[in-house]
């Protein structure tokens, strides 16, 4: 069992270090300067460790570098490194996209690229880097060196040290408050609102209500009682709704109308059910009445 | 024209002598709801709906309102009665209350 179980491990282990490759393989690798009207200044098929030497680039000039990566994970990282050989030793890392074939390139327009190539002639190395997660040694390769021509008039002058300023402070800007609308506006409103008010009860006041349950209830007093808690339990739970919307938090508003609500509909069932046998007494007496 | 003016003076006729008294309470009670619904919308017209939470939670009351006054006048009707012959005119009002205290609760909610 012992053995078998040691076998297994060996397996996996196998089976991990197959997965991990030892190196990169890149093949293909070309380097190209090209002028801005297309003729080729110089073009490279690169073979590591062979360096270029003696590369020299215009200011318009465009920088063309392709590769091949024949591994069968693709690469993460891939980019060359220029560094400047002078006292600076500005460093300028330029990717390149890799395809799902394997094929890497980029290229560099030195007029519109990285303004650290602009600033007088420098030459700088170049470093190509590929690395990934499975593969367990990155691949490095110097390319040898290039050197670019600064713009002919008036080359920006490369800052000897980076000046660390403090900024102007910022400052956080609100948004400046909705006006509210005119007071007067609102007022006239809200009276109109309410003067709908005068017109309902015009209306009512037109039909001729008689307030018969009303005599009714009168006569006996429970359920007048009744109807007095059932119409002032409905006019409290009013009012917390208008505590509510002021003052009052949730959990206490809850609380009130658990107990109102409870007491509304106690007595609204029974002030409903004593209007319902009156009306059933009513009709009842009528029909005889029609018979 | 005249046309129109007798239709209309007929059906207001009828109105006024075959509905219900109960119905008739109903009806103004949807006008004035109608009528408030009406001026708030001309208010936020004219203000813009500034706060706006304020002019939802106030229109939503009379369209809700209005929809249960229309249920309640739709479920008291005594010519519906067949339609509803579990349903009582106090049951009717009963979940009329019911309903507009929900209503109101969110409202008041929704007022902020």
């Amino acid at each position: 069992m012992a053995k078998f179980s040691s076998l297994v491990l060996v397996a996996v282990l196998a089976s991990l270090s197959s997965a991990i490759a030892a190196s990169w393989n890149v093949n293909d690798i070309n380097l190209s300067v090209t002028a801005k009207n297309g003729a080729k200044k110089a073009d490279h098929k690169l073979e590591y460790p062979y360096a270029v030497e003696d590369l020299k680039a215009d200011n318009s000039d465009i920088l063309k570098f392709s590769f091949k990566v024949e591994n069968k994970e693709r690469p993460h990282q891939a980019m060359v490194v220029f560094q400047s050989q002078d006292e600076f030793q500005d460093e300028i890392m330029v990717a390149a996209a890799v395809k799902p074939s394997g094929k890497g390139r980029f290229e560099i327009n030195f007029a519109k690229a990285d303004p650290k190539f602009r600033y007088n002639t420098r030459k700088f190395s170049m470093t190509f880097l590929v690395g990934g997660s499975k593969v367990e040694e990155p691949f490095k390769y110097a390319l040898g060196h290039i050197e670019v021509q600064g713009p002919s008039a008036n080359p920006a002058v490369r800052p000897s040290r980076v000046a660390y300023e403090a900024l102007d402070e910022i400052h956080h800007q609100f948004r400046a408050d909705q006006k509210l609308i005119n007071r007067a506006v609102s007022g006239l409103f809200s009276l109109l609102v309410l003067a709908p008010f005068a017109a309902l009860f015009l209306l009512w006041s037109q039909l001729g209500i008689k307030f018969e349950p009303l005599k009714a209830m009168a006569q006996r007093p429970l359920e007048l009682v009744a109807g007095l808690v059932f119409f002032s339990s409905l006019a409290a739970i009013e009012f917390v709704f208008y505590s509510y919307w002021t003052h009052v938090t949730l959990f206490p508003v809850l609380q009130y109308l658990g107990v109102l609500s409870l007491v509304a509909l106690v007595s609204g069932r029974s002030v409903l059910s004593s209007v319902q046998t009156r009306r059933l007494q009513r009709t009842q007496a009528s029909s005889k009445k029609d018979l | 024209m005249d046309e129109i003016k007798s239709a209309s003076n007929s059906l207001l006729a009828s109105y006024v002598k075959d509905t219900p008294k109960s119905l008739k309470l109903i009806d103004a009670y949807m006008v004035y709801i109608l009528l408030t619904g009406i001026i708030q919308f001309v208010y936020v017209v004219i203000a813009g709906t500034f706060p706006n939470n304020a002019f939802l939670a106030g229109f939503i009351s009379t369209v809700a309102g209005f929809v249960l006054a229309a249920n309640l006048r739709i479920q008291t009707n005594p010519k519906n009665a067949s339609q509803f012959p579990t349903t009582s005119p106090e049951r009717a009002f009963a979940d009329f209350l019911a309903c507009n205290i929900v209503v109101h609760f969110a409202v008041a909610n929704f007022l902020g």
